[in-house]
C-alpha cells in the first residue's frame, strides 16, 4: 500500500489522529470544500440523540475548515459554558487539523508541552473532531456538556453517522 | 416568584426551518442565528453559500435584539437621525435584521439573520418567528 492510499485508509476509518511531534514527518490531511448545512444538521442530530440516550446535555458546534460556524445547537438544560466551549473544541479541531483530544493528550505528558497552552485557538479539551470526507477535512465538531469522554463518544457519534 | 416563557431547542429548530424556508422561498442564502434573553446562542444555521461574515454578524444582531430587547433597526434609525454616540454603545450591532422574540409580553430572546440586503434579512427573522404562532 502507499503512503497515499494508506493515508486515505486512514481518513476513511476517521482515525485521523496526527500528534503534534509527528506533523513534520506525516503531512496532516488538505482541507475541502465548506461541509453543507445538511451534512452540518446530520452529524449534529445524530450527536445529540446519543446524547439525549444518555440522558445528557449538549451545546454542538459544526465548524467549516475556518473555524467558523455552520450550524450550532443546544439541547434544552445545558450549562451555558459549555456554548463557547463546544465552539472552541470545534474550532481546534478545524484550524488545527487534528483531534483537541491530541493537545489534552501531551499536555498530559508533562512540562515539555506546556507550551501548548500558548497556541492560540487551541482548546486542549477533548470532544471536538475533524470531519473528513473523502481524505478531507471539510469541517469539524465540537461537543461540549458532560465530561470529556462522553463529550467525545456523542462527537464520535455524530461523525459515525456520516459515513452511513 | 415570577415565571416567565423560555425558548426550548424545539421552538429554535421551528424558528430556524421557517426563516430558511423564508429565504429560500425567495432565492436568497443567509444565516440564522437565535439567542435566548441572556444572549446566548442556542441555534444557529447557516445555508450553503452563506460567508463566515454572514455567520459572525447573524449572531451580532440577534444578540442585540435579544440583550436590548428591541429591532436592531431601531439602533440603526437611531444612529441615522445623528445619534453618532450609539455606535459607542457596548455590544450592539446597529443594523436592520435582528428581532427580539416577544411571548406574552415578554422578552425570550432574539433572532439574528445576515446574507442579503438588511430589510429582507428582517423579513426572513420575521417569517421565522411567526412561525412560533
Amino acid at each position: 500500500m502507499s503512503f497515499k492510499s494508506s493515508l486515505r485508509a486512514v481518513a476513511a476509518t476517521g482515525i485521523a489522529l496526527f500528534a503534534l511531534n509527528v506533523g513534520a514527518q506525516q503531512a496532516p490531511l488538505p482541507y475541502g470544500a465548506p461541509i453543507s448545512l445538511e451534512m452540518a444538521k446530520k452529524a449534529a442530530a445524530a450527536a445529540a440523540a446519543e446524547a439525549r440516550k444518555n440522558g445528557w446535555f449538549m451545546a454542538i458546534a459544526v465548524t467549516e475548515p475556518s473555524g467558523d460556524l455552520v450550524y450550532f445547537e443546544k439541547m434544552d438544560n445545558t450549562q451555558f459554558g459549555s456554548i463557547n466551549i463546544a465552539l472552541g473544541k470545534a474550532r481546534t479541531a478545524a484550524k488545527f487539523k487534528r483531534p483537541s483530544k491530541v493537545f489534552q493528550d501531551l499536555l498530559a505528558k508533562g512540562d515539555n508541552f506546556t507550551y501548548l497552552l500558548g497556541l492560540e485557538g487551541a482548546m486542549p479539551v477533548q470532544g471536538g473532531l475533524p470531519i473528513v470526507v473523502d481524505g478531507r477535512i471539510v469541517g469539524a465538531l465540537g461537543i461540549s456538556g458532560a465530561t470529556g469522554d462522553q463529550d467525545s463518544q456523542c462527537a464520535q457519534a455524530g461523525l459515525d453517522a456520516l459515513k452511513k | 416568584m415570577k415565571s416567565r416563557p423560555m425558548l426550548t431547542l424545539d421552538d429554535c429548530r421551528k424558528i430556524s426551518a421557517a426563516a430558511e424556508a423564508e429565504a429560500k422561498k425567495n432565492n436568497w442564502i443567509v444565516c440564522i442565528a437565535i439567542f435566548d434573553d441572556g444572549g446566548h446562542l442556542l441555534h444557529l444555521a447557516r445555508m450553503d453559500g452563506a460567508s463566515p461574515a454572514n455567520a459572525r454578524i447573524a449572531q451580532g444582531k440577534g444578540r442585540t435584539a435579544a440583550e436590548t430587547r428591541r429591532s436592531t433597526a431601531v439602533w440603526e434609525e437611531r444612529i441615522k437621525g445623528g445619534r453618532n454616540s450609539m455606535l459607542g454603545m457596548p455590544g450592539v450591532i446597529p443594523v436592520q435584521g435582528g428581532l427580539p422574540i416577544m411571548v406574552e409580553g415578554v422578552c425570550v430572546g432574539g433572532v439574528g439573520v445576515s446574507g442579503v440586503q438588511s430589510h429582507e434579512d428582517e423579513q426572513i427573522a420575521a417569517a421565522g418567528i411567526k412561525a412560533l404562532g
